[in-house]
């Protein structure tokens, strides 16, 4: 069903108040991601952002959008697609993304970005070399090194929550900040 | 068979060159393929089965010109350090990485190289060129 076109206003009026660059929702795959940056990047161009900022938005939203794509996965039950939105307002750049997740993996992937946010830059940048060290490249190709790449580019603490679905899924939710006057 | 290796360059993956009989090696471009053991095992393969038979002296220098990189494609550069500090370690002729920072901001490349070249305990080579 298309959105009713006396919408369309409020619905714009919701993106500005919300500080909003970009939204996607529906399928991620590699030709969706290039489009998303690229799109995202004009944006960032023509706002006349930060050269260094821009970067680390950059380098963030690969690393979220690649995330989704390796681990999306569709519920015919659900039905409710993986979003990425890109933020940006005085003081940030915000970066959040939403995609479905097995409950089971839940306990992990908490345990994982808690011991990510426990460090401070120095703690990262020790735990990124470790974890280059030790890990694989898995059968999707990646190497699990994202969310820590994440929190060392932003130099903020990852949020994070999950809205549970139902016994078996929830919803992930993500979200990345970049200050813009961080050096 | 021929001894060179050639991979386009895309949006998603660097060029890749490992020319043998001109003696030319080298990765150009931006490295974040969704994939990245699709695009950089096949390569690495042939550079290392294809050493075996390269009987020079020389040694062989490798320039990479790489402004971005996503974690996973870090991740397959280091592992291709370490091999080449295994080589290094058992061979006259030594593999070298010369690595050119080409962009402005390069602070996040240096702290890449440098994490790199900790992790693997292979110095690759910085080269600063003027923009």
């Amino acid at each position: 069903m298309a959105i009713p076109l006396k919408d369309i206003v409020s619905f714009h009026q919701s993106m500005q108040s919300e500080d909003l660059v970009l939204v996607y929702e529906g399928e991620f795959n590699q030709e969706v991601t290039k489009s998303v940056l690229a799109m995202t990047e004009r944006n960032f161009d023509s706002e006349g952002l930060d050269s260094g900022v821009k970067k680390k938005a950059y380098n963030i939203m690969v690393e979220v959008l690649q995330n989704i794509c390796k681990h999306q996965f569709v519920d015919s039950e659900i039905q409710k697609n993986a979003i990425f939105l890109v933020g940006e307002n005085e003081e940030d750049v915000f970066i959040t993304s939403g995609n479905l997740i097995k409950n089971h993996a839940i306990a992990a992937l908490t345990e994982k970005i808690n011991l990510i946010n426990s460090k401070d830059k120095e703690g990262l940048k020790e735990l990124f070399k470790q974890l280059r060290l030790n890990s694989t490249i898995s059968d999707v190709g990646g190497a699990g090194l994202g969310f820590v790449d994440m929190a060392r580019k932003s130099e903020n603490k990852i949020e994070f929550q999950f809205d549970e679905i139902n016994a078996d899924v929830s919803y992930f939710i993500l979200l990345c900040r970049i200050t813009k006057t961080t050096n | 068979m021929s001894n060179k290796f050639f991979l386009e360059k895309t949006d998603s993956n660097p060029e890749i060159l490992f020319d043998f009989e001109n003696n030319i090696f080298s990765f150009k471009g931006n490295s974040l393929p969704e994939n990245v053991f699709l695009v950089y095992t096949p390569a690495f393969d042939f550079f290392f089965k294809e050493l075996q038979n390269y009987a020079s002296e020389k040694n062989i220098l490798i320039d990479i010109q790489i402004d971005f990189l996503n974690s996973s494609s870090v991740k397959m550069l280091m592992d291709f350090c370490k091999k080449c500090l295994d080589y290094n370690n058992l061979n006259t002729s030594q593999i070298i990485c010369e690595w050119s920072l080409t962009s402005k901001e390069d602070e996040d490349m240096e702290d890449i190289i440098l994490s790199i070249s900790e992790a693997s305990g292979y110095t690759i080579k910085k080269i600063s060129k003027k923009i």
